[in-house]
């Protein structure tokens, strides 16, 4: 684990300052912390000082980051869509799982056979 | 609350498993698909009815389970076409198959859930009872049938492949297949190339019309093939063996660029960079569609091979006892026709399954029980499982014609069907 610096950073140099073991760096459009040296401040500060003295809140746990972005880029953990023709005899209420605690959906396809 | 048939995977197996456990009379049945369509591999597919997959399809018609031939011979591009060693061949339109197929699902009354990646198994004195989605959804169900297929996750392509060649598979975006056979702790089997390595790599790729030459593109429409020779320093026979499609793996495929119409254009030959495809004349500013990174290959396919009876019945050491599989995950029978087939016998056994019944096993006496028999035999060896099978040419297709399986007379097919007693078998009510 270590901190990160998003691309919300606006190459103010503040957390570099402060970094207490010097993981911080200036690279070509930003800021970055060097996670090999990065402790998130564990025996120093109670927060990460880079953290503390970021004005735009651009220094994060990187674990944190990187769950938000994938949550955000990934259609993935929605609920199920379903489909279902129209007069379908199979629609059984199901008790507490699938389409009932799914959303309605399921839009049955137009028939086209004319 | 009716009894249940639960699909695992909606690709050609999958979606012709819920039509035939409609058929025959399951009450329920939902197919459950991790991305948003339907076909899955299919979306690139094609060829039908070429070589003995003609009879195949044929045999099915007789048997009752020919829904899926039917839609593909509906939204065909091209009928009874001849490209190098493969006659008869007709190609159905990849951009307009998918909704046709999901029109066709849910006409016969199956239920078909979008988005819902299959992540755990429960079960409870050696059956399934539910199988648990990515979003935490239970779906609970009465039999169950694993039509994942065997292609993803993307580290079965980093590891054994040319890495992620962005295919239609969409690993990264809808999350990896989970073998619902490996899940339940079943040894599975996977497939090998020539080398030895790990898997078999998918077999075409789709390149866009609209970068291609207009003569071109005219001859492809109106005949559906267009065949550019390769100039001597690009022939490369040695890709050849790395291919999933045996049937494709002859000298022609490697000495020219073989393109059909499907909707997009299907490259038929091996894996060319793309800075080569653009030396030939016509296509000086061709593009891949699919895979996207077509130029370093394609993905890899063939692990995961589900043990199996010739009922389509996963075979245990006692875990499960209500479990079907279909498709390629049933084995090395490659290809959307060998897909509809198994799955078909798979939906229909677990409706049977469901009713208590015997199961169904297709005779030796058709193309399509033969296989099923056949293959399964030769998966036992090493050398066996070094192959591949298709009604389409290879060893399956050379095996059809010595047992004189394959014909296209249909007064034949008509009285094979009719002597084993089963026409019409997959639209008989079990249930």
């Amino acid at each position: 684990m270590a901190h990160m610096i998003t691309s919300q950073c606006v190459n103010c140099g503040a957390c570099e300052m402060e970094c207490p073991v010097r993981a911080i760096s200036a690279a070509a459009n930003q800021y970055v912390i060097d996670p090999r040296v990065c402790v998130d401040c564990e025996g120093y500060f109670d927060i990460a000082r880079c953290k503390w003295a970021c004005p735009v809140e651009a220094c994060v746990p990187q674990r944190a980051a990187y769950l938000e972005h994938s949550a955000s880029l990934q259609n993935r953990g929605t609920r199920p869509v379903v489909f279902r023709a129209a007069g379908n005899p199979a629609g059984t209420p199901l008790a507490g799982q699938g389409p009932e605690a799914a959303p309605a959906t399921g839009r049955p396809v137009p028939d086209r056979r004319h | 609350m009716g009894k249940r048939v639960v699909i695992v995977g909606g690709g050609w197996a999958g979606s012709a498993a819920a039509i035939t456990a409609r058929l025959a009379g399951a009450d329920h049945v939902i197919l459950l698909e991790r991305t948003d369509s339907l076909l899955g591999t299919g979306l690139v597919g094609g060829i039908m009815r070429n070589n003995g997959r003609y009879t195949a399809i044929e045999e099915m018609i007789r048997l009752g389970g020919g829904q899926l031939f039917t839609v593909c011979d509906d939204n065909s591009r091209h009928r009874n076409m001849e490209f190098p060693g493969h006659r008869h061949a007709s190609i159905y339109d990849v951009n307009r198959i998918e909704p046709a197929v999901r029109r066709c699902v849910l006409e016969h009354g199956a239920e078909i859930w979008m988005f819902s990646r299959f992540v755990a198994v429960e079960r409870s004195n050696g059956s399934i009872t539910a199988v648990q989605l990515e979003n935490g959804t239970r779906v609970e169900g009465d039999v169950f049938i694993d039509t994942t297929g065997s292609c993803g996750a993307q580290t079965l392509c980093t590891d054994n492949g040319n890495g992620c060649v962005m295919c239609v598979v969409r690993c990264p975006t809808f999350g990896p297949r989970v073998s619902l056979v490996g899940a339940c702790g079943i040894a599975e089997k996977s497939g090998k190339k020539p080398d030895g390595t790990l898997g078999a790599m998918s077999g075409s790729c789709k390149l866009s019309k609209e970068t291609i030459a207009p003569h071109i593109i005219e001859e492809l429409e109106r005949t559906g093939l267009a065949m550019i020779p390769l100039p001597a320093h690009m022939i490369n026979e040695k890709k050849l063996g790395a291919k999933a499609c045996a049937q494709y793996a002859l000298k022609e495929y490697a000495e020219n660029v073989i393109l059909l119409d499907t909707g997009h254009v299907k490259l038929m030959s091996p894996y060319i960079p793309l800075h080569e495809l653009r030396q030939l004349p016509g296509m000086e500013e061709v593009r891949y569609v699919d895979p996207y990174a077509g130029t370093v290959g394609n993905s890899m396919r063939f692990s995961d091979l589900s043990p199996r009876d010739d009922a389509m019945r996963v075979t245990s050491d006692g875990q499960v006892d209500n479990l079907f599989c279909g498709g390629e995950k049933a084995g090395l029978l490659v290809g959307h026709t060998e897909a509809i087939v198994t799955g078909a016998l798979a939906g229909h056994n677990a409706a049977r399954a469901l009713a208590g019944r015997k199961e169904l096993l297709l005779p030796h006496s058709l193309s399509v029980g033969d296989a099923i028999t056949n293959v399964r035999e030769e998966m036992q060896t090493e050398e066996g499982m070094g192959k591949k099978y298709t009604f389409s040419g290879s060893v399956y297709f050379n095996r059809m014609k010595e047992r004189k399986l394959y014909t296209t007379d249909h007064a034949e097919l008509d009285r094979r069907v009719d002597a084993a007693g089963l026409r019409n078998v997959f639209q008989q009510k079990v249930v």
